[in-house]
């Protein structure tokens, strides 16, 4: 964007393309970016909703047209899975201010009152926030490929009491990167190739939009390349969010974890020009990033704002992801 | 208009509402996807994507923002525009244009709609003819600005100030004061 370029003319010519044609990734960048300057957050949806009426009033189709009862079968079906599988997700939301103590934790879920299949409608209509949390794991799920989630909520309780009592599992608190007042951490569990994370105030994210991404960094990958950990979504930022993962390749020692945000299905590399958050688990080397995989401005860009985000004695480094 | 909302029903997890959202606003998305698919398939797979968007989206859904209709028509115009940038399409369906500079809904369909499509149909009428074929082509056909001032003659910085001018002046007069002036729009 040339600095002479009215701020105004600017805006308005993203605000317009998005609601018309879509966005580069560079370009919403950009526009996040002036809207946030300018406290108008809101205005790019308001112009996709007045692009959404031109379009009703333009269509020539008088409003007789019906879904085909094949496809409007398909999509009843979808919906099945898609409650289905919200209804059966452990309990991942926790109350907001917690201690993120992985004891909190299950505690909590312990009291979800969905392992009580009888009552679990009833209970589910009345617990949106439940159900809006567990949202979230779901499609982080469902877009990992990992397993499918036909899991109850014991066997998710029982996983995150697995990887709390494991021995070899270890956690570290998120530092805020380009993240903003973000908080929670990560456990990590190499025998058992899992974990999970618990953030407060990570922004829920439009998936049709951006997704988060998380990577994860092996001790003994001697290049900074880090595993793919999957993409996955915020759908209710008030209050805690708990999303277990399992990384797409085998993690021999996870040292350093990094989110990114990427467009919807992630990416094979990170720019790293959005990272809200990154957590090294403590006691660990920091993982240096290979000059020739990492551009150098970037990266002493983001290392000055890592050190103004956590202060002068941060040490940890922002590998490059690919 | 004056139906009860659907999306505050999928969002609390009362499942029976998927039925009545189908109904409601299934031939709506239908024909979006039709109209920004390359083909059949591609307008079924995208149909299934959006329905899912929307019970994603069903959270956020805010009356006073919009009708149920018009939200449940952007969250399926951004999916249908992200779905053609990921597959580099610009423009799927192509009309011809004099269909697209003379039809319009019938008036009183307009406003069973929604109030949006209503006043959006009000402008396009104030419109000069031009500027209104520039807009339609571009919200309804999903039609590049560069593809646009190829179709119709007009240069490129015309066809972007046209529909910038014309999303503008219907979002200020759904919604008050832009803030946004645009320079020279202003």
């Amino acid at each position: 964007m040339s600095s002479n370029t009215n701020p105004d003319d600017a805006l308005l010519r993203l605000l317009s393309d998005k609601a018309t044609m879509g966005l580069t990734e560079t370009e919403q960048r950009e526009l996040e970016r002036l809207l946030a300057a300018t406290e108008m957050n809101g205005e790019a949806e308001r112009f996709e909703i007045a692009a959404a009426a031109l379009d009703l009033a333009s269509n020539v189709d008088d409003g007789d047209t019906e879904l085909p009862a094949e496809l409007r079968q398909k999509i009843m079906s979808s919906a099945n899975e898609f409650f289905h599988t919200a209804q059966t997700a452990t309990d991942i939301k926790t109350p907001p201010k917690s201690d993120h103590s992985t004891q909190q934790i299950s505690v909590k879920q312990n009291q979800d009152p969905f392992d009580n299949g009888s009552s679990r409608g009833f209970r589910l209509r009345e617990t949106l926030g439940w159900l809006v949390a567990a949202a979230s794991l779901v499609f982080a799920l469902w877009i990992w490929n990992v397993q499918p989630l036909n899991t109850n909520s014991n066997q998710q309780l029982a996983t995150v009491a697995q990887l709390d009592s494991s021995t070899d599992s270890v956690d570290a608190e998120w530092s805020n990167v380009h993240g903003k007042n973000v908080s929670g951490k990560v456990v990590w569990s190499d025998q058992l190739q899992q974990g999970y994370m618990v953030f407060e105030n990570l922004p829920a994210n439009d998936p049709t939009v951006e997704q988060y991404q998380l990577w994860i960094f092996d001790k003994d990958v001697t290049q900074a390349t880090p595993t793919d950990g999957g993409v996955f979504d915020i759908v209710n930022d008030e209050g805690a969010s708990t999303v277990f993962f399992r990384p797409t390749h085998p993690v021999t020692k996870g040292v350093q974890f990094a989110v990114t945000i990427e467009t919807p299905g992630g990416v094979q590399k990170s720019s790293r020009e959005r990272l809200p958050v990154l957590a090294t688990i403590p006691g660990t080397t920091k993982m240096p990033a290979k000059a020739e995989d990492v551009d150098a401005g970037d990266s002493v860009k983001v290392d000055r704002e890592l050190k103004q985000n956590q202060g002068a004695s941060t040490e940890e480094a922002v590998p490059s992801m690919e | 208009m004056s139906q009860a909302p659907l999306l505050p029903r999928i969002a609390s997890g009362d499942q029976t509402a998927v039925a009545d959202c189908l109904t409601r606003y299934g031939g709506l998305v239908w024909s979006l996807a039709r109209r920004f698919s390359a083909s059949q398939q591609a307008a079924e797979d995208a149909v299934q994507e959006i329905f899912l968007s929307v019970w994603k989206a069903a959270p956020r859904y805010d009356a006073s923002l919009s009708a149920e209709t018009t939200f449940v028509a952007m969250i399926a115009r951004r999916k249908l525009i992200d779905l053609n940038r990921r597959k580099k399409h610009t423009q799927a369906n192509d009309f011809p244009l004099e269909e697209v500079s003379s039809t319009f809904r019938s008036a009183s369909k307009i406003a069973e709609i929604s109030d949006e499509a209503e006043k959006a149909h009000h402008l396009l009428e104030q419109l000069p003819a031009d500027q209104q074929q520039v807009i339609k082509l571009s919200v309804y056909n999903g039609m590049s600005h560069s593809k646009i001032a190829e179709t119709t003659g007009l240069s490129l910085g015309t066809v972007k100030t046209h529909i910038r001018r014309g999303l503008l002046r219907l979002r200020e007069t759904l919604y008050g004061n832009a803030g946004v002036t645009g320079g020279q729009l202003s």
